[in-house]
C-alpha cells in the first residue's frame, strides 16, 4: 500500500511532528501511476488512544488491507497521552494541530476529497473521545464518527468529589495514578472544561437543540471493556436525544484485538463511494 | 522543513519500492501544483541519501520544489535485463505515481542525480526530454566506459561487483562508443543540464571535460549543500 509517513514542522505546536498517510492501491501487479492525477479519495481521519503515536493504528491493525479493500485514504495523528485537547498545562496545542492544521495542510499535499460526504472520522479510547470531538466542533466535515471504547463522556456533566476529577468514576478509585500525569496536566480540571467545545455531550445537547446536521455515529464498546457500562449509557443517552447511533455492544475488550475488529467493521459500515476498490486477490 | 518516507507498489519494479520526498512547509503550499525534481542516488546510496544535507528542506520550503528519491539498488536507473525496470521507472512510473500522490506540475518535472545516479539521470532525462526540461548532476560519474573496463580487468569498486555492472552495462568491454557511453561526442543530452562539484570531489575533470561537451561549465562548490543550492536554485529561478 502506499504509505508516507511525513515529518513536519507544525505550527500549532511550534515543533517538528509525525503524521502518517496512508493513500489505498490496488492488489500487487497495479500501479498508482494508472490512476489519474486529479482524483479525490475519500478520507478517514483515524486517531489513536492515548499513549500511542501516527504509527499505532499501522503497527497493530490490517488498516491499510482495510483501506485498500474500500479505496479510502486514512490520516493518521499521534496525540501522546496528551486528551485531544490544547493543554491546560505546557501550551501543547494539540487539538490546533489535529483539528484544524493538518486538514489544511494534507488536503494540499495529497489527493484528499473536502467533500462531506466523503470524510470520516474515528478513533480508538482516547482518540475516540477525540474522534467525537472533532465530529462536534466541526459537524460539517463528517458524514459519519466512529467511536471504539472512547470515553466521550471523560468530563463529568456534574461535579465529582472530592476534587472535580477527570475521567469515568466506574472505572476505579485510582484512575489518577502516576500514568495518567499527562493526561491530568493535558485536561487541568474537569470545571474548567465543563461546557466548553472539549466537553462532548454538553456539545452534543448544544447540537441538538439547535438541530444541527450531525454526522451518523458508530459507537461500539466491548462487554469486557472497564468503560463498558458508561460507553452504554453514553450510547442511550444520545438515543434519548434523538441521535443517529449505531450502536454496538459486543464481547471484547480495551485493546486492538477489538480496534482491528471495529475499524473493518466501520469501514463496511459507512456510506463510501470510490472508484478505486481493491479488485479480489 | 517536510519530508515524507514512501512505500508504495511499482509495476516497473514488481513490488514495493521506498522513496524519500522533501516538500514545502505548510505556509509555503499556495500554490496549485509544483515543480518536481526526481533525483537518483549514488551507487551504494539509496533514498535516504539526502537526508543529511541541513539545507535541502529550507531549500524546498524556500524553492517551493518537490524532491523525490527514490531507492533504486545498483540500477544506476537503468533497466535490468532480468527484471526491475528502473529506467522505465524512473521516467514514467515514479513521476506517474508522485503527480497522483502530489500536486506537481508535469510540465516542471526535472532528472537529477548523484554520482553514478548523475550517469541515470542524464541517460534517462536525454531519452526522455518530454518529460524533462532540465537535468541536475552533482559529483557525477560520467565515464562508466572506463569503469566498465577497469572492473573487467579486476580493479575493485566501493560498492559495486562485476556481477552489478554487468547487469546494468552487459558486456563490460563494449560499452565504450556504445550506447550507454555518454561521454562518445554524438551521445544525446538532455534539454538543459547543471554540473555541480564539490572542490573535493575527485572526478571533477570529467565533469568539465564533459560540462564543455554540452556547451556549458561546472558549478564548484565548498561542499554538497552549496551545490545543492546553486543546482535548486538554477532549476527554480533561471
Amino acid at each position: 500500500m502506499a504509505l508516507c509517513k511525513i515529518d513536519y514542522y507544525s505550527q500549532a505546536m511550534q515543533q517538528k511532528m509525525g503524521v502518517c498517510v496512508i493513500i489505498p492501491e490496488n492488489k500487487w501487479g497495479y500501479s498508482l501511476a494508472d490512476r489519474p492525477a486529479d482524483y479525490r479519495y475519500p478520507t478517514l481521519w483515524l486517531l489513536c488512544g492515548g499513549g500511542f503515536d501516527h504509527t499505532d493504528w499501522i503497527r497493530y491493525t490490517a488498516l491499510e488491507l482495510y483501506a485498500a479493500k474500500h479505496g479510502i485514504a486514512v490520516v493518521l495523528p499521534g496525540i501522546s497521552y496528551a486528551g485531544y485537547v490544547n493543554t491546560a498545562e505546557g501550551d501543547y496545542r494539540w487539538w490546533d494541530q489535529i483539528a484544524y492544521e493538518l486538514p489544511d495542510y494534507l488536503r494540499k499535499v495529497f489527493p484528499l476529497s473536502e467533500k462531506r460526504e466523503d470524510n470520516f472520522v474515528a478513533g480508538f479510547s482516547m482518540g475516540g473521545y477525540g474522534a467525537f470531538k472533532f465530529a462536534m466542533q466541526r459537524p460539517e466535515m463528517f458524514a459519519a464518527c466512529g467511536n471504539f471504547s472512547g470515553p466521550i463522556g471523560i468530563i463529568p456533566r456534574t461535579p465529582v468529589a472530592p476534587n472535580e476529577k477527570l475521567g469515568q468514576p466506574c472505572l476505579r478509585d485510582d484512575f489518577c495514578e502516576p500514568a495518567f500525569g499527562t493526561l491530568w496536566a493535558s485536561f487541568g480540571s474537569a470545571a474548567k472544561r465543563r461546557n466548553t467545545p472539549d466537553d462532548n455531550l454538553y456539545m452534543l445537547e448544544q447540537h441538538v437543540q439547535k438541530g444541527t446536521d450531525l454526522p451518523k455515529f458508530y459507537m461500539a464498546v466491548g462487554a469486557q471493556d472497564p468503560g463498558a457500562q458508561d460507553g452504554y449509557d453514553v450510547m442511550d443517552y444520545m438515543k434519548e436525544l434523538g441521535v443517529d447511533v449505531h450502536d454496538v455492544r459486543d464481547q471484547g475488550m480495551h485493546d486492538w484485538v477489538y480496534c482491528n475488529r471495529h475499524i473493518a467493521d466501520f469501514l463496511d459500515w459507512i456510506p463510501l463511494h470510490s472508484e478505486y476498490i481493491m479488485e479480489d486477490q | 522543513m517536510a519530508v515524507l518516507e514512501l512505500n508504495a507498489l511499482s509495476t516497473a519494479l514488481s513490488g514495493s519500492f521506498s522513496a524519500t520526498v522533501f516538500f514545502p512547509d505548510q505556509p509555503q503550499m499556495k500554490e496549485q501544483s509544483y515543480p518536481a525534481l526526481y533525483f537518483i542516488h549514488d551507487i551504494g546510496g539509496d533514498d535516504t541519501d539526502l537526508r543529511p544535507l541541513h539545507n535541502l528542506e529550507a531549500l524546498a520550503n524556500e524553492l517551493g520544489i518537490f524532491i523525490l528519491c527514490p531507492s533504486l539498488m545498483h540500477s544506476f536507473g537503468m533497466d535490468l535485463p532480468w527484471g526491475g525496470k528502473y529506467g522505465d521507472f524512473v521516467r514514467r512510473e515514479f513521476p506517474g505515481i508522485c503527480r497522483h500522490m502530489f500536486p506537481l506540475d508535469e510540465s516542471r518535472q526535472y532528472l537529477g542525480g548523484m554520482g553514478a545516479g548523475a550517469y541515470g539521470a542524464f541517460w534517462n532525462a536525454a531519452k526522455a526530454p518530454e518529460a524533462f526540461s532540465k537535468c541536475l548532476l552533482i559529483n557525477g560519474h560520467f565515464d562508466v566506459a572506463s569503469l566498465c573496463e577497469d572492473v573487467a580487468k579486476g580493479a575493485q569498486v566501493p560498492n559495486l561487483t562485476t556481477a552489478n555492472l554487468e547487469a546494468v552495462f552487459g558486456d563490460l568491454k563494449a560499452v565504450r562508443g556504445s550506447e550507454l557511453d555518454i561521454l562518445r561526442p554524438d551521445a544525446p543530452a538532455p534539454k538543459a543540464v547543471f554540473f555541480g562539484c564539490e572542490e573535493s570531489f575527485p572526478g571533477t575533470e570529467v565533469s568539465l571535460k564533459f560540462a564543455k561537451q554540452c556547451n556549458t561549465s561546472v558549478r564548484m562548490g565548498a561542499d554538497l549543500e552549496s551545490v545543492f543550492d546553486a543546482g535548486l536554485r538554477w532549476l527554480c529561478n533561471e
